[in-house]
């Protein structure tokens, strides 16, 4: 069988027949990190299922780039992964792409993932939970150098972040018995 | 944020809609303090957390004298399940949607959780700290860092806490246990699990929740995700992210009986494998057709998930074939329906042999060791046991690559993808 090409990824994960999309998006780690905004721009298809198939398209290439000893790949899927992030695409996806990086990525991810816990509270919370997984320092340095400057309200899942990375956080104390207003 | 809104017993009356009154019974706490002995006769209040079909059916089988609180995120479950209590003698339980009111409630002294699977870890560690003892639907957990949380929480708190594989509690295990430990079939070297598959579908489109659900409640500790009608209740448990299939709904019930036939509650994991089908359309994504491979050492055995099975066992659409190196045994079932053929039923150990002593009921086994402080037979050790190897299962199916298991690290050999997804991080303000 010959590798799966982009060309025939597009053609195939709009098909009509389900089985032809099941068998395209079961494939697309064969295309690879390329395949992800164009899978991306179908996951509103007129046809849910189309657009569902491009969206296990994209999960099934991000736990393929995962794998052990495809660093390149890893990075490279990171790296469209983040344009997923942008305010133009829905908001479930944006919520997706920013758990996929929580899944796949390092630093990249984390500057990629850093200016949506800043500056865009509809992301905010679903960029802290993929910063606070992923590994290394400049996740805990990112979640560090937000604490003091997240609203007052927001600071206690940062500081819970934190100490789940092992930080010790005296405050603020986390919000679990704070009943929402 | 002001002090009103910081979560509190005194405040709850006054803050909370949903709170109707405090139950008018004289709980076992005021009879006797947390981690001590209860007397035959004290009450144990119950607060009852999710009130789903499960959720019903653990009312249905509580007291109405001892129904201290009613909890759900969904009014229509709360109605339904405020009926069964009243009709069953309750005198005025507390009812509310967020169960941290249960929790906060001193005269609440166990709750039964039965709520979706994503929600047990962040509910049952949450309630032994509030010094609750807790039966907890299985899967005891979504993952498996949840898994060790609540194993830590347990013993810290020391709390006693049940899981809900039931079938390990049934005469038709013990008998099957006694059959094996007596070596009846020599060393079992396989388990062979089998099932039919998980169903597909999941067809509803994203749509605003009912007006009866809290959805931002239901979802709790999982990341933000868009409702869909064919997602919550039943259903999650074909969801990946909810639930994870049969493997997970059934495999701790089948499984459970498995490691209590042979005595492997404590296992030495060493690799798991998977392969199987994603169902074609819908969203519902658990496998159809599944086989999960399970390698242990010491001893040397093997656990197969097999998604259909080559046959019924006995008949029985699930079980399990136990292969020995001289002969088989069939376990048909797993839950609350366990079957064994009628010599093995009939089967009486040898002199000297191993005798499994006759137990309580599963609920009546949670009760009993309340009131004795007594370790229960489907203890968070267990329960989480088989909830780690069905969670290990889809993983390695998620990600399709054998996971090499470390079980002095707890981890999975040399692949930081799928010890990421170990965990899950909880979305605020829940947390383990």
């Amino acid at each position: 069988m010959t590798a799966m090409t982009l060309d025939q990824l597009r053609h195939d994960i709009v098909h009509g027949d389900q089985e032809t999309r099941y068998r395209a998006w079961n494939r697309t780690g064969e295309v690879g990190a390329g395949a992800i905004v164009p899978l991306a721009e179908l996951v509103g298809h007129e046809d849910r299922m189309v657009g569902l198939s491009a969206r296990r398209g994209i999960q099934t290439l991000v736990y393929h780039a995962g794998r052990p000893g495809a660093e390149a790949e890893r990075v490279a899927v990171c790296a469209e992964l983040a344009k997923l992030l942008d305010a133009h695409y829905p908001l479930d996806l944006r919520a997706d792409a920013a758990a996929w990086l929580g899944a796949l990525g390092g630093d990249e991810a984390v500057d990629a993932l850093n200016p949506y816990l800043w500056h865009d509270q509809a992301l905010r919370e679903d960029a802290r939970l993929a910063i606070e997984r992923i590994l290394g320092d400049k996740a805990v340095a990112a979640l560090r150098d937000y604490l003091d400057h997240a609203p007052e309200t927001y600071r206690p899942r940062i500081a819970q972040s934190l100490r789940q990375r092992g930080v010790r956080v005296r405050r603020p104390k986390d919000d679990f018995w704070v009943l929402p207003s | 944020m002001t002090d009103a809104q910081h979560f509190s017993r005194r405040g709850f009356l006054g803050l909370s809609a949903a709170a109707v009154a405090a139950p008018m019974i004289v709980p076992a706490s005021a009879l006797a303090r947390p981690g001590r002995r209860r007397g035959a006769n004290d009450r144990i209040v119950i607060g009852h957390i999710g009130l789903g079909g499960m959720g019903r059916a653990h009312l249905h089988g509580t007291d109405g004298a001892d129904i201290g609180a009613l909890c759900d995120v969904d009014s229509n479950h709360l109605g339904d399940a405020l009926s069964i209590a009243m009709s069953k003698g309750a005198r005025r339980p507390m009812v509310c949607k967020d169960f941290r009111y249960v929790l906060d409630n001193k005269d609440i002294d166990a709750v039964i959780i039965a709520s979706p699977d994503h929600w047990h870890a962040v509910q049952v560690i949450r309630a032994c700290e509030a010094g609750k003892d807790v039966y907890c639907e299985k899967p005891a957990a979504r993952t498996v860092e949840e898994c060790w949380a609540m194993i830590d929480a347990v013993k810290r708190t020391r709390r006693v806490v049940q899981v809900g594989s039931q079938g390990r509690s049934t005469e038709a295990a013990r008998k099957a246990k006694e059959y094996i430990q007596n070596g009846e079939i020599g060393r079992v070297t396989h388990v062979e699990c089998r099932h039919y598959e998980s169903p597909t579908g999941g067809q509803a489109p994203a749509t605003d929740p009912p007006p009866e659900l809290d959805w931002d409640l239901w979802l709790g500790p999982h990341r933000w995700v868009p409702y869909h009608a064919d997602c919550v209740h039943f259903n999650f448990r074909w969801k990946m992210d909810f639930g994870g299939g049969q493997i997970k709904d059934r495999g701790a019930h089948i499984m459970s009986v498995a490691l209590y036939c042979l005595n492997r509650d404590s296992f030495h994991l060493v690799s798991v494998e998977a392969e199987g089908d994603t169902p074609v359309v819908g969203l519902w994504d658990c496998p159809t057709r599944y086989k999960v491979t399970y390698t242990f050492r010491d001893p040397d055995w093997v656990l197969t998930w097999n998604q259909p099975g080559e046959e019924r066992i006995m008949g029985h659409p699930f079980g399990a074939r136990y292969h020995g190196e001289r002969g088989t045994l069939d376990v048909a079932g797993g839950d609350g329906g366990v079957r064994v053929t009628d010599e093995v039923m009939a089967y009486e150990p040898p002199p000297g042999g191993v005798a499994v002593p006759v137990g309580l009921s599963h609920r009546q086994d949670w009760e009993e060791c309340m009131r004795t402080r007594a370790t229960p037979r489907m203890d968070i050790v267990a329960g989480a046991s088989v909830s780690m190897l069905c969670t290990l299962g889809n993983l390695a199916f998620r990600l399709r690559r054998k996971l090499e298991w470390d079980a002095e690290r707890r981890q999975v050999k040399g692949d930081e993808q799928a010890n990421r997804l170990l965990g899950e991080p909880c979305r605020g303000p829940w947390h383990l």
